[in-house]
């Protein structure tokens, strides 16, 4: 059942990509200039999920797809809050927080080559990035949290940003613990008991792309006009 | 190091890292709705300061207008109206003391004084309404009513009921007198009514109206949002501290109360 319910929630998340991306080709040229890490970080997750699926399919291991898709969610994801967060205002001569960033990609690219094997989990790496982007999302919400006393009016940018970032908290904070055990459970868990926790990434996953749709088209959809006449 | 669980502890590890991830993502649902409530509590404030400053704009603005209205109605009349008088009576001295020189002229000029007295008196009388001092608001009214109807644009039903014998609140009638005029207005201007329904009633202590067109209608959130007509009776009805209630949709006419 459980299996049967990932197998499903696995088809919805790639439809929900695919949409993602028709709506990020159909406005690239207003989204390029909002969400341009947004853009390609959901061509990767689509491309990443295909290439799983169909490896999957095959019988083929397709674990190391995820170290992929790791590598690629985490530069993407830092860098839009890097982009949105303005880590750097004053545009010092040491960029610390892109340093910071570079050091977390070598560390994973170390873990991923001599620590774990291509074979198992990237559990270290994956509960990093997912303590990391947890920081970095409630950050996000602290600022907003602090600037609502300045706030006048409604900013459709504003809210979809933020409901992007809620997506990425809800996600890495849910997957924290999946991640940290991923390798554990692989090993040790039989797979119907193993089968619940990764059915709540499913869900987590499911989540984070149904938010991220609804970000995403805040951006794209135009503005209601009022109209009336005396 | 090789860690290993017991059954039971795999079970509890499961449970735990099920609660785990529950409550994180509860956790920032909680964090989302926390956030859009104070963002709408934000804007919920940011909105009413916004609304009583402009009220309080418009209420100085329409207090300002009254008492500059006046105040040039008073010089018109002081001032203008007088000489032209003085004026006349001299065109008339001239003409009984030059019996039979320049008639014509003395005439003509004597005419167009009668007809700038006329005028300045038009004018005065449009800036603050005579009837509304010297018989009350339910004359001046009917005063606009009878102008209105003798044209073939409106029909205006006027009924009244006076039961006020005390004295009168002339700011809060001169303030009624004007919303009338602007529902008037407006109706002439935008509805393309053909007939209006206008009730008055006074009391000792109050005033409340009632007036229906059948005209185009409008949307009233619109209206009160960008129409300056709406936004100035708002703001007299607010300085009156009175209560309305206006109904109203796109090609179903109009109805405005008011209780003061």
């Amino acid at each position: 059942m459980a299996l049967l319910l990932l197998k499903l929630l696995g088809i919805l998340i790639t439809i929900l990509l695919v949409i993602i991306c028709t709506i990020c080709v159909l406005n690239f040229q207003l989204l390029k200039s909002k969400v341009p890490f947004i853009i390609l970080f959901c061509f990767i997750a689509l491309i990443c999920q295909l290439v799983s699926t169909f490896l999957a399919i095959g019988g083929i291991n397709n674990l190391w797809i995820l170290r992929v898709y790791t590598f690629g969610e985490f530069t993407l994801l830092s860098l839009f809050y890097y982009h949105v967060l303005k880590l750097n205002p004053t545009r010092q001569r040491v960029d610390w927080a892109l340093a910071f960033i570079i050091l977390l990609l070598a560390l994973m690219v170390y873990s991923s080559i001599y620590i774990e094997p291509l074979s198992g989990y990237n559990s270290i790496t994956k509960s990093m990035e997912c303590l990391y982007m947890s920081g970095l999302s409630i950050y996000y919400y602290i600022r907003e949290i602090r600037a609502l006393k300045d706030v006048t009016k409604k900013e459709t940018q504003k809210e979809s940003l933020l409901l992007i970032n809620t997506g990425i908290l809800l996600l890495f904070s849910g997957q924290f613990f999946i991640y940290l055990m991923s390798n554990y459970m692989m090993v040790h868990i039989p797979n119907v008991r193993g089968n619940i926790l990764w059915l709540f990434n499913g869900l987590l996953n499911f989540l984070f792309y149904s938010i991220l749709l609804v970000g995403i088209w805040k951006l794209v959809s135009p503005r209601k006009k009022f109209s009336g006449s005396y | 190091m090789e860690v290993s669980f017991t059954k039971e502890e795999i079970f509890w590890l499961i449970l735990a890292g099920s609660f785990f991830t529950l409550f994180m993502s509860a956790g920032v649902a909680l964090l989302y709705f926390f956030y859009r409530k104070r963002l709408s509590d934000q804007l919920l404030k940011t909105s009413k300061l916004e609304l009583k400053r402009k009220t309080e704009l418009l209420e100085s603005l329409v207090r300002g207008q009254d008492q500059e209205r006046e105040k040039i109605a008073r010089a018109i009349h002081d001032e203008l109206s007088s000489k032209l008088a003085v004026l006349q009576i001299s065109i008339e001295h001239l003409k009984r003391v030059n019996k039979n020189e320049n008639q014509e002229e003395t005439a003509l000029i004597s005419e167009t004084i009668e007809k700038l007295i006329k005028s300045t008196e038009n004018i005065s009388h449009g800036l603050v309404p005579p009837d509304l001092e010297h018989a009350g608001l339910i004359q001046a009214v009917n005063g606009i009513v009878e102008v209105i109807n003798k044209t073939d644009e409106l029909a205006i039903e006027y009924t009244w009921l006076n039961s006020n014998s005390g004295p009168r609140n002339m700011e809060n009638e001169l303030g009624v007198y004007r919303i009338i005029h602007e529902l008037i207005h407006n109706t002439l201007k935008y509805a393309k009514a053909s007939d209006v329904k206008l009730h008055v009633e006074m009391g000792p202590k109050s005033i409340s109206i009632l007036y229906s067109d059948n005209g185009a209608g409008f949307n009233v959130e619109h209206a009160m949002n960008n129409g300056l007509g709406i936004r100035s009776i708002m703001s007299r009805v607010d300085y009156l501290n009175a209560t309305y209630e206006l109904i109203s949709s796109p090609k179903k006419g109009m109805t405005f109360k008011l209780n003061d």
